[in-house]
């Protein structure tokens, strides 16, 4: 009888309970947060408005007409189309609130199995699993924000644990070849991921480890597809910005807040401090003693990512995505390490003491940060009378008139709506980038009712959009010039005013 | 083993590849030189044929590089039979001297016999057809593959640099073919032939100086390869006649050029096509060019050390000075790329899918840029439109201010051409962009700044347009236009895109739309407005 029971399957199902536990439990905190508000962050609404039209034509628009008064726009529609196939089945909202944080889940599963190829140890896969299941940064960026970041870093790390496999079996290559058509469909730091592989080869020569073909081939392969692929679909862009692209002709004076200098504490912080801390010591460690060959194309990828965060060429918030995904990676590798040197030591008996104590510093130093970056997330979603203001402008206005709100809210304003903003956070092919950010800043801030009216004017704007994200943001009560006869309050409660712009002035030379 | 034999061993060791083994097998020397010399002709005819549907004559070349070379050949065939390097243009304000350049005295000399528009349409062409020739001739010599002359010769068909060269009207076509050709007669074994190559180096270093170090490089690499006593001689002479030509053509000639503060544009954005630069390499092409450095650089020949050297510096050379060094380069940056796609498709690939995959990608990479620079260059400016409201000014400005304008008919409101040239006397001074300066001096007005900036005080004129551009002030704006003299603004589409306004009344626009008494607008059209600055005072 007791030979029925196959004790390595028995193992098995315990591992796949665990990390479907994991996943279920994740999940269920994700949608718990994420539903806490029928809203979603600010910037999630141009995501939302893609997903709503793919679901009614099949298409996404590549000319948005109510974005900056109307201009062409230029993405990857993968993960649009992902979750518009979703919402054939339910609502767009309700699809939009469940598959990214879905997606964002299967994260957990991807990880456990790259830790468990380069570990061949299942205790530090399920460990790290769950460590990955709430990296800070990823947790908030992909909870209530419809982010394709839910699935390009799932399919990235996914692309790369084939990559890790393509010397084992054939059928590896095969997959990492579909996997990566996949990832440069869904979003352009794909580059990133070749950078990394890249400087894994250089490692590679530098360490004189035996050069394996297949690597070289995919690597190949690779390059030519995402660059083909990019170029392709962002020739527009690349064209009107030349190599600016790289900086998404976001405007100098707020370019710093996108691409900012990074801050070790903040990063610590934003990763988690296990992770990071032990997975500088598994590279420092691989440096200088030991060489093994999945750490370095790990290394590759986390140098290729520091150099672009350090250059800034990448943005802070994704750049720190990526590393803390890589450095949970090589932190299975401590755990391992870690835990062979206590089952050696006399203290192998308090292993179990040492695995609460690696769970209680992560609780504290992940989970704890990553729920409370989630509920911060969640508070910053527009209130339902910011919605509700927006509406009445709706009725209010006619389908061509302007609102102007600040960046951060531009499509919130669209979406809701439905008119044109005048301003919004995507300025790739927008020409007046630049100038439309100043001018917002003028208006905002200025204390003259001509000049802001003269911009009004400019821009064709009847409606200034005055919530407690733009009070913040400059710092104010209300508009300086307000109180004249020029402008009408259309909504106005303690929070969020709306104003009606009435005159048009004759402008002196 | 003969070559078919060995051929057909190697693919069979790398796998197929779409029965591309059997095309190989095939090819015949008639076959490849009918086949490179068909795709030379298509790939040069698509431009001109493309611009003839969309503007409906051909008479508008794209670019405005044709426009200039199109004036000073009417300025050489005025001035013919007298010969100078120093000349005087007037057509910039203030006027400038400028050197005339052989490709403006032979189309002069030539405009007797042949129109100058068929002449600036075809004449790129011809050139184009013979460099290619020349060029196959070279590779014939050099290189005993079919395919790979095959491949070699496709990647440098549809690479944009060679469109560019061979389709628009500049001295960049002529300097290619005669560097081509002397390079073709210096390694011909008979001797008459070195000796007309050592004439054509006293003429090689009127284009410039990279134009001398290329050919120099270009012979001193087969002396490398060949190592043979008697070319390294002619090597010599070679090198003694263009460093002897140089100190003579270029003495005088640096005299010509000031020393003007040089300018630089976006290096990445002038070496990149595919990133909006004109004479620039697809992004494939550079790709393929380091993946076939790197295959003969594993093969560790001192050739290919230095042809790395070479390749480094001239890119460095044109990333950072010249990008129009990329006309030269070009067909090293082929031969690299056709080693590299080459390797691509020979190596034995594990899984033959990928492999399969990757040359599908990169050869569709290579047609897409191709094509798409094909497509950029045909409707670049200037449109039928912009010719029309030129024309119109020509004669508004004939018509108010009394400057007689001859060659222009009334049936042809193109453009004027030909040999009823017109008397070119500087018109009005005309503002707008400078890449419009070309176009606006070719059709007889002169302009405040041009592409040109070593030949003037750009910096200070660039500076001044930009001012009055987006002043707001109207007499800070005045002053300016007051300054040059200026009677027109002429306005195009781009401009209001980006190229110098963002907004609707941004700067200038501002003031013209409401200082009526200071500007009228003359002519309106979808792309083009023109305005007339009323007070100048000239």
């Amino acid at each position: 009888m007791k030979k029925l029971i196959n004790p390595e399957k028995f193992r098995i199902t315990k591992y796949a309970l665990f990390l479907l536990l994991i996943f279920l439990a994740t999940l269920s905190i994700r949608l718990y947060l994420s539903f806490q508000t029928p809203d979603f962050s600010s910037e999630a609404y141009f995501n939302l408005r893609e997903i709503e039209n793919i679901k009614q034509t099949g298409a996404p628009f590549f000319y948005d007409s109510l974005s900056f008064g109307g201009r062409p726009i230029t993405f990857m529609p993968l993960f649009h189309y992902i979750v518009a196939f979703f919402a054939l089945f339910m609502d767009a909202w309700i699809a939009a609130k469940i598959i990214p944080n879905i997606m964002a889940c299967t994260f957990i599963f991807i990880m456990y199995f790259i830790a468990k190829h380069i570990t061949r140890n299942r205790d530090a896969a399920i460990f790290t699993a769950f460590v990955s299941a709430f990296i800070p940064i990823y947790f908030h960026k992909t909870l209530n924000n419809i982010s394709e970041f839910s699935l390009v870093i799932p399919l990235l790390f996914l692309t790369f644990y084939f990559f890790l496999r393509i010397n084992d079996d054939n059928k590896y290559i095969i997959y990492f070849v579909v996997s990566l058509f996949f990832l440069t469909l869904a979003h352009q730091t794909v580059i990133i991921l070749i950078l990394g592989l890249l400087i894994y080869l250089l490692f590679v020569k530098l360490e004189k480890l035996e050069e394996s073909k297949v690597e070289l081939e995919i690597i190949l392969f690779s390059i030519f597809l995402s660059v083909w692929l990019t170029f392709l679909v962002f020739k527009q862009a690349l064209l009107a910005h030349g190599p600016n692209v790289i900086w998404q002709n976001i405007p100098p004076e707020i370019l710093s807040e996108y691409f900012k200098n990074i801050n070790i504490l903040e990063a610590v912080y934003l990763i988690g401090v296990i992770p990071f801390a032990l997975g500088i010591y598994i590279i420092y460690k691989t440096i200088f003693q030991e060489k093994k060959r999945h750490i370095y194309v790990l290394m590759g990828f986390s140098m290729a990512v520091a150099a672009l965060l350090w250059l800034k060429l990448i943005q802070l918030e994704i750049g720190l995505i990526y590393l803390g995904a890589v450095l949970t990676l090589l932190f299975s590798q401590y755990y391992v390490a870690f835990f062979s040197v206590v089952e050696k030591s006399h203290m192998s008996k308090a292993k179990n003491i040492f695995v609460a104590l690696f769970i209680l510093i992560f609780v504290l130093t992940s989970i704890y940060p990553s729920v409370s970056y989630g509920i911060q997330e969640i508070e910053k979603a527009p209130s339902q009378k910011e919605i509700e203001s927006l509406k009445i402008i709706t009725e209010e206005s006619q389908p061509h008139e302007i609102i102007i709100s600040i960046p951060e809210e531009g499509q919130l304003v669209s979406y809701v709506s439905g008119r044109k903003n005048m301003i919004d956070t995507n300025f790739i092919l927008v020409a007046d980038a630049r100038h439309r950010y100043l001018d917002m800043n003028t208006i905002y801030t200025s204390p003259y009712s001509v000049e802001a009216i003269q911009l009004l004017n400019k821009y064709d704007i009847k409606y200034i959009l005055l919530s407690p994200s733009s009070r913040r943001k400059f710092g104010m009560n209300d508009l300086k010039y307000a109180e004249k006869e020029c402008f009408t309050p259309v909504y106005s409660d303690e929070n969020i005013k709306i104003y009606k712009l009435l005159c048009r002035t004759q402008e002196g030379i | 083993m003969s070559r078919k034999k060995k051929n057909k061993q190697r693919n069979k060791e790398a796998g197929s590849f779409f029965g591309f083994e059997g095309f190989e097998e095939n090819l015949t020397e008639k076959k490849v030189f009918i086949y490179v010399m068909l795709a030379a002709f298509l790939v040069l005819i698509a431009v001109p044929v493309a611009r003839f549907y969309l503007t409906g004559t051909t008479a508008i070349p794209p670019s405005d590089t044709p426009y200039y070379n199109h004036r000073m050949s009417v300025y050489e065939q005025n001035a013919f039979p007298e010969f100078s390097l120093s000349r005087q243009d007037d057509y910039i304000f203030g006027s400038r001297k400028y050197s005339a350049n052989l490709l403006n005295i032979g189309a002069g000399a030539l405009s007797f016999v042949i129109p100058l528009s068929f002449i600036v349409l075809a004449l790129p062409v011809l050139f184009g057809l013979i460099s290619m020739l020349v060029f196959y001739l070279i590779l014939s010599k050099l290189e005993k593959s079919l395919l790979k002359k095959l491949i070699i010769c496709a990647i440098l068909l549809a690479s944009p640099v060679f469109i560019n060269t061979f389709v628009i009207f500049s001295p960049n076509a002529l300097s290619v073919l005669l560097l081509i050709l002397a390079f073709f007669l210096f390694i011909q074994e008979n001797k008459l032939l070195a000796y007309f190559s050592f004439l054509l180096m006293l003429i090689i270093p009127s284009f410039g100086l990279f134009a001398v170090i290329f050919i120099l490089g270009a012979m001193f690499c087969y002396y490398i390869y060949k190592k043979e006593k008697a070319i390294f001689i002619n090597f010599l002479i070679a090198a003694g006649i263009l460093v002897l030509s140089s100190l003579f053509i270029f003495l005088p000639y640096l005299q010509v050029i000031s020393n003007y503060e040089y300018i630089l544009l976006n290096p990445l954005s002038q070496f990149i096509s595919d990133l909006g630069a004109p004479i620039g390499f697809g992004v494939f092409n550079l790709l393929l060019m380091f993946f076939g450095l790197a295959v003969l650089l594993r093969q560790k020949e001192r050739h290919n050390y230095i042809l790395l050297i070479f390749v480094v510096i001239s890119f460095l050379f044109s990333f950072y000075i010249d990008p129009s060094v990329n006309i030269y380069l070009n067909f090293l940056v082929s031969i690299l790329a056709a080693y590299g796609l080459l390797k691509l498709i020979r190596i034995k690939w594990t899984v033959v899918l990928v492999k399969r995959l990757t040359v599908i990608i990169v050869v569709c990479g290579l047609s897409f840029s191709c094509v798409s620079y094909i497509n950029r260059l045909s409707m670049s400016a200037p449109s039928k439109d912009y010719a029309a409201a030129l024309d119109f000014l020509g004669r508004h400005d004939a018509k108010n201010y009394g400057v007689v304008l001859e060659g222009i008919s009334d049936k042809d409101l193109n453009r004027q051409t030909d040999s009823a040239s017109p008397v070119y006397s500087p018109h009005s001074v005309v503002l707008s962009h400078y890449s419009n300066s070309f176009i606006l001096q070719d059709f007889g007005f002169v302009t405040v700044t041009d592409p040109l900036f070593s030949t003037y005080n750009a910096k200070q004129r660039l500076n001044d347009s930009d001012t009055a551009f987006q002043s707001r002030k109207l007499k800070t704006t005045k002053d300016l236009l007051d300054k040059y003299s200026v009677r027109y603004i002429f306005i195009t589409k781009d401009m209001r895109q980006g190229a110098v306004w963002w907004k609707e009344e941004q700067g200038m626009l501002f003031l013209l739309k409401n200082a009526p008494a200071d500007f009228a607008k003359i002519y309106s059209s979808e792309e083009i407005e023109i305005w007339e600055y009323k007070n100048n005072g000239v």
